[in-house]
């Protein structure tokens, strides 16, 4: 590879990658004269909640969490939340948003998967399911099922783009995907030129390649990209955030049109800090700012339309609470979970806290779940988009009757 | 005829090959169909090397070295570096020395197996051979995103499941793949209980039929095969007590298949009207024999390989004529093959399936003579898609004519393609390039744009790209 695209690709790959899947359903379901939008950005590896959320007033926060601790004062210190909770300061970005009250935070969350295996918790998560089984669709596709029925697939309805779809999206219900570029764009005559011979020859190949230089412009074409890159090549931050944030832009760019998708995901890696995790300074540290910066790219892009738009980050599980041999945190339990937007009752911590004890810890190791993230994102779905309770508990997620949507997100 | 030949020896390295090296077409010309069926050796698959550990060598070395890393995690943690006042703004900028961590096994053997596979396909003069072992290897998937386990064993398990069996009989490769310790982990059949057995009424856990079920859905009879959830059940049951010793099991080497006694369901079962009666892994063995002779399952293979080869417009009477091969032979991977290679629909239908990417990498490997490593290559896998034994779901990476050919691949394959071209255009005479890789599937129409490109690196760039190279 050369080696500036190598960079581009091998930053990107380093900190995680990123795709965005996405539909373009006309949401009609919800109240008349809103037009919401609703993104779900999975974090895969395990978040250590209480890194990126710290309950510094626990009375047992510092010997539990020794080593992994936030500090409370001095250059380190995390952003105050409440008397409990500080955020990670790497994350300056939530923290304003939060300020705002356009952003809650769940805390001690945690889907209904009580192992350890990311395989399974991942596919728990994505499925909705309550546990692990035989997993074919994801819970986004169905719901997506369930707004897309009373309006037309918008004009990008059935694309495909991209590599994998998460099982997150899969399922019957139309799903375009699109993948943040990997290499430097190609000179648009060249582009040109193989339109025109896929034209002459294969019109099959010519239509699927026409919706992907459609979508691409809709994106904010590949100027941006290399702008982006170039000013990430000389960023103090690292180049991780800077891209991050270039995903988040275009992600929210393709949001706010109004063609766009109303529903979408991404999901981010890099959150396995089994070692050397280094929740202020070091690599959980810069995750956490690529993720700061791509929900700065996200809300900015999709400033024009922030007050219908909520944003939920989530992970498959959280991690021991206590640091091991190798000054990281293995798999846990409870972590937490962000609720953004412009819509959004938010500058709150919510949950029941479970307490950092030794009594209090699941199975003598992981912070406690409190709060299932099935109730979270019900809670969305049915106050945000309007999807009936029944539905959400019979198609959406499946086994889910006994657990309340989470009501009151919204203002 | 001369030119019925010269278009058979494209099919013969497109359709049944991994695409043309330089001179592979003149050494094929005189009798194409027979070049291919030649390749169809009983031990042809085989690959083995001393670089290259047996399964339980692979799984030896990764339980060694997830039982240093779990020694070292649960070592003391470190202790900061200096000394400092609780609260002080210190404690968490500097963070502890961590313990040096080992070099992680189950990357080294992904990659020693990666690179052997793709070595193999890049050089093989028996294409077709490597081409049922992706194909076999696909319809016996397993995935590394399980875990590092699956990762450290995959590659393995494609060596001493798939390729010994790629000629040899269904029943037999069907068997092995669910003997082995990556399928029996990937599809959760060791942790499966009989719910009457043993271990089972002391723990009250139970069965898990996550095996079972894709036996019967994927590997065998297939999603129309006319079983029912009944049987799903009591195939699961025959197969509790599968499983495989691990690092500190009481009996049976490490890493080798196990039967444990223990869990598995007691009592006679009945799959697809007969009853198996009571017994230890015989049960399910005897379940597999069946499955494996059954109708359904000689039309699934049957389909599954005309749809991989030829397309999704499956001529008509080859699909009856393979499975009717499959049952006269019971199940003979070979004879089932030399039908599909032998026969004249397959040599004249047009090109259909868009290469996904493992295949363009080769192809374009072949075709160039680069020399793929490890690093570009998963990386260029990952972008578009198809990960080395890494698929999201058990039923295998999408075979339908246009699945690797969604838009955005298409723009990124592009970005990707020029890059490529800008290494290794040189001042290659491009239209040649062209002529001797794909001939007589050259369209007139993709010649006169490459003839009229002002560069090689962009000539090269639309050769690649041209649906005569990406579809097959």
């Amino acid at each position: 590879m050369d080696p500036v695209l190598h960079s581009r690709r091998g930053v990107m790959t380093a900190m995680g990658t990123l795709v965005a899947s996405a539909v373009i359903p006309r949401v009609s379901i919800a109240a008349p004269g809103r037009d919401p939008r609703f993104l779900f950005l999975f974090l895969r590896g395990g978040l250590d909640g209480l890194a990126a959320v710290a309950p510094v007033g626990d009375p047992h926060y510092e010997a539990a969490r020794g080593g992994l601790d936030l500090a409370r004062t001095g250059e380190n210190a995390g952003i105050p939340l409440d008397g409990t909770f500080v955020l990670n300061p790497n994350m300056p970005f939530l923290g304003s948003l939060f300020r705002n009250g356009e952003a809650a935070i769940v805390h001690a969350t945690a889907s209904p998967y009580r192992e350890r295996s990311h395989f399974d918790g991942q596919d728990v998560v994505e499925s909705g399911l309550g546990g692990v089984g035989r997993v074919d669709s994801g819970w986004m596709n169905r719901l997506i099922g369930l707004l897309g029925s009373q309006e037309r697939i918008g004009r990008h309805g059935g694309l495909a783009i991209g590599s994998s779809l998460p099982l997150l999206m899969h399922g019957p219900a139309p799903v375009v995907s699109w993948l943040p570029p990997g290499y430097p764009p190609v000179k648009e005559d060249l582009r040109m030129r193989l339109l025109d011979l896929y034209r002459g020859v294969d019109p099959k190949l010519a239509a699927s390649y026409e919706k992907a230089l459609e979508l691409n412009r809709a994106v904010g074409g590949e100027a941006s990209v290399e702008k982006v890159v170039a000013e990430a090549m000389k960023a103090e931050k690292p180049r991780g955030a800077a891209l991050f944030r270039y995903s988040g832009l275009a992600a929210g760019n393709l949001m706010a049109r109004d063609d766009g998708p109303r529903i979408a995901t991404m999901s981010f890696v890099g959150w396995d800090t089994h070692a050397a995790e280094g929740p202020v300074g070091g690599a959980l540290g810069r995750t956490l700012e690529s993720l700061d910066a791509a929900l700065e790219g996200l809300a900015h892009a999709m400033s024009p339309v922030w007050k219908d738009t909520v944003v939920v980050v989530a992970t498959e599980f959280g991690r021991t609470v206590r640091m091991n041999g190798t000054a990281g945190s293995d798999h846990g339990t409870a972590s937490v979970a962000l609720v953004i937007g412009g819509g959004v009752k938010g500058g709150r911590v919510i949950g029941d806290w479970p307490g950092l004890g030794e009594a209090d810890l699941y199975e003598k190791r992981d912070l406690r779940p409190t709060t299932d993230l099935r109730a979270v994102l019900k809670g969305v779905a049915l106050d945000h988009l309007g999807v009936d309770r029944r539905r959400l508990a019979e198609i959406v997620f499946p086994d889910s009757a006994s657990v309340d949507p989470l009501r009151g997100l919204l203002a | 005829m001369a030119r019925d030949r010269e278009r058979a020896s494209f099919v013969a390295v497109r359709r049944f090959g991994l695409g043309a090296r330089p001179g592979e077409i003149v050494a094929l010309r005189d009798d194409p169909r027979g070049a291919v069926l030649a390749q169809l050796q009983p031990r042809a698959g085989l690959l083995a090397s001393s670089d290259l550990p047996s399964t339980v060598e692979a799984l030896r070395r990764y339980w060694v070295y997830i039982a240093e890393v779990k020694r070292l995690r649960e070592a003391e943690p470190p202790k900061p570096m200096a000394a400092a006042a609780p609260n002080s703004p210190s404690t968490a900028a500097m963070s502890p020395m961590p313990a040096p961590m080992p070099a992680s096994v189950p990357e080294q053997l992904h990659r020693g197996e990666f690179e052997a596979r793709l070595d193999r396909q890049l050089s093989t003069t028996t294409p077709m051979v490597e081409r049922l072992v992706n194909f076999w290897s696909n319809h016996f998937c397993v995935a590394s995103r399980k875990g590092p386990m699956l990762r450290t064993v995959a590659g393995a398990y494609e060596r001493e499941v798939v390729r010994p069996h790629v000629f040899g009989r269904f029943a037999d490769m069907l068997s092995a793949s669910a003997h082995h310790p990556a399928m029996l982990a990937y599809l959760d059949n060791n942790v499966s209980i009989g719910p009457s057995s043993k271990v089972g009424q002391r723990s009250k856990k139970g069965l898990n039929e996550n095996l079972g079920r894709e036996i019967l859905e994927l590997h065998t009879l297939g999603v129309e095969g006319g079983y029912s959830q009944a049987d799903v059940t009591a195939l699961s049951a025959a197969l509790t007590g599968w499983g495989f010793a691990g690092m500190t099991a009481k009996s049976g080497e490490p890493g080798t298949f196990l039967f444990s006694p223990e869990r598995h369901q007691p009592g006679p079962v009945r799959v697809l009207g007969k009853e198996y009666a009571q017994g230890g892994a015989d049960q399910a063995e005897a379940i597999f024999e069946d499955l494996a002779r059954h109708p359904a399952t000689a039309r699934h293979v049957a389909r599954k390989l005309v749809r991989h080869f030829v397309g999704d417009q499956e001529p008509a009477g080859l699909v009856a004529r393979l499975t009717r091969v499959f049952l006269d032979t019971d199940g003979d991977l070979r004879a089932v093959s030399s039908a599909l290679v032998g026969s004249d629909e397959a040599w004249r239908a047009p090109p259909a399936k868009v290469l996904p990417p493992w295949d363009f990498l080769v192809a374009t490997g072949r075709m160039l003579g680069i020399d793929w490593r490890f690093g570009e290559a998963n990386r260029m896998l990952s972008l578009f898609g198809q990960p080395l034994w890494n698929v999201p779901f058990p039923s295998g990476w999408p075979d339908d004519d246009d699945a690797w050919a969604a838009p955005a691949s298409l723009l990124e394959l592009l970005d990707a393609v020029a890059a490529l071209a800008r290494r290794n255009a040189g001042d290659r005479n491009v239209p040649r390039l062209a002529d001797e890789t794909i001939g007589a599937f050259l369209h007139p129409e993709t010649r006169r744009t490459i003839e009229r490109a002002e560069t090689p690196e962009i000539a090269l760039t639309l050769l690649l790209m041209s649906p005569d190279f990406l579809r097959r």
